[in-house]
């Protein structure tokens, strides 16, 4: 196939010059050795990561151990005020709680000047079910 | 149910619109336990899917129900229950069904004081004997002491090789207030386990019940209307009757029941012929209505009160109607 080499026939030039193998001699034994690439230098990132590590966890040391400033426990209060500050100064819309009608518990009494009216008891359905003395079983 | 009101229309609406919804009962009734067992359902609306749905539903718990209820009978050899009984072990590893109804009858054996005891088959066995003499075969066993331990999966037994036991009403009463669990996506359900009835009723919502008359069979000896009520805190009722008119036998020249006194090991002497118990679940009606029944009217007056009770309704062998001052409250 155009563009590939076939491993099987392709032969660097060096090994054509050089006698045939003996049998006991490896293949591989021929081959030229292969150079090691040098590897770079990993210290100067790890120390980067040690130092970002370092960093990060003395952050997370201080927030926690330092003592709140003063006044942070009454955080909540302290941010109502604010709120309120930037609130617009006219008063807010009124809102009208109409009650149109409560349901009394047993003892209540009606509020002043309400309609009191009782609702009548729901007829009751009428099951065929009796409460008996049972049979045996199980 | 008063209503205070501000608005004389918004009020208008509210009984009107509570009585336009009133889809037909569902019901399905089958022969089970050696008595009738059924479910009465309130659809959520008056479609027909709902009605449907509340079938189906009625269905498969009554169904429910009768797989249950062949664990628990005495009456059958392949039951949890006589395998139990007939075991010869110390220690014999029972099935859920059967821990948890043997569970709530060592509950309902406290809550009547010890009245309620399902230990004593073997005295009961005796007392329907009508070929026996009661004074010899109604020596009370004195051995009945039995544990449980539970698991997550097995529950074991502890009992003394040869206790037997009957769990009878107790059985009933549990499986009703386990059925109504199943039908708890109605507002209104009713179970009725042969006459053990676990009760829940949609807010507001009234149900009339009847409770039999053992004198006749023409009419009832009450009426009670209950109402469901969310104002008062009532989600559910149980109804249940016991009595010693109905499995009663002739035992040499005495008439005999099969409603045990333990202190005795022998049929209750008591005034009671029925006692009828409206609480919260159908299990504490049922074991509270036994205890009424053997340790008689004026002791058993007492207990009820103890226990408050939503009514009773006791009928002593003198034709007198006693009846808890709760139960005034829901007389039709």
């Amino acid at each position: 196939m155009p563009g590939i080499r076939d491993h099987r026939t392709a032969r660097p030039a060096a090994m054509e010059s050089q006698p045939a193998p003996t049998q006991a001699a490896p293949v591989h034994a021929a081959r030229p050795a292969p150079v090691a690439r040098a590897k770079p230098d990993a210290r100067p990132l790890r120390i980067a990561y040690g130092m970002v590590a370092l960093a990060a966890t003395t952050a997370l040391v201080t927030a926690l151990a330092t003592p709140p400033p003063a006044g942070a426990a009454a955080g909540s209060a302290t941010d109502v005020a604010q709120t309120t500050t930037i609130l617009p100064a006219e008063p807010a819309q009124p809102v009208k709680h109409v009650i149109q009608y409560v349901q009394l518990k047993p003892g209540q009494t009606a509020p002043a000047n309400a309609q009191v009216k009782v609702v009548p008891t729901p007829k009751p359905r009428v099951v065929v079910v009796k409460t008996r003395q049972s049979g045996a079983k199980p | 149910m008063t209503f205070a009101l501000a608005d004389p229309m918004t009020l208008a609406a509210g009984p009107m619109t509570l009585a336009a919804v009133e889809p037909p009962l569902v019901s399905a009734v089958t022969g089970l336990m050696g008595g009738t067992v059924g479910i009465y359902l309130r659809p959520v609306d008056d479609g027909t899917v709902a009605a449907t749905n509340a079938r189906l539903a009625a269905g498969s718990t009554l169904r429910r129900v009768g797989a249950w209820a062949d664990r628990l009978t005495r009456f059958a050899e392949t039951s949890d229950l006589a395998r139990l009984n007939a075991s010869s072990d110390h220690r014999v590893p029972v099935r859920p069904t059967l821990a948890a109804a043997l569970d709530w009858a060592r509950q309902a054996e406290g809550l009547s004081g010890g009245i309620v005891d399902i230990a004593l088959l073997d005295a009961r066995l005796a007392a329907e004997d009508t070929k026996g003499d009661q004074a010899v075969i109604a020596a009370p066993r004195p051995d009945r002491s039995w544990s449980m331990d539970r698991g997550s999966r097995v529950t074991f037994i502890r009992r003394p090789v040869g206790l037997r036991f009957d769990l009878d009403g107790v059985a009933k009463g549990w499986l009703a207030d386990r059925a109504l669990r199943l039908l708890g996506s109605f507002p209104s359900a009713v179970v009725d386990a042969d006459g053990d009835i676990a009760i829940r009723l949609g807010d507001g919502e009234s149900w009339r019940f009847g409770i039999a008359d053992p004198r006749s069979t023409e009419a009832d000896l009450l009426e009670l209307d209950l109402v469901g009520s969310t104002v008062d805190g009532i989600d559910g009722f149980g109804l249940a009757t016991s009595g010693t008119s109905v499995h009663r036998w002739v035992h040499g020249s005495q008439m005999t029941h099969h409603l045990i006194d333990p202190r005795t090991g022998r049929p209750a002497r008591t005034d009671i012929v029925q006692a009828t118990v409206l609480a919260g679940t159908a299990r504490e009606a049922e074991a509270l209505a036994k205890t009424a029944v053997i340790l008689g009217s004026e002791a058993a007056l007492a207990v009820l009160a103890g226990h408050d009770v939503h009514g009773a309704v006791l009928l002593t062998d003198r034709d007198e109607l006693l009846m808890t001052p709760a139960t005034t409250r829901w007389l039709a």
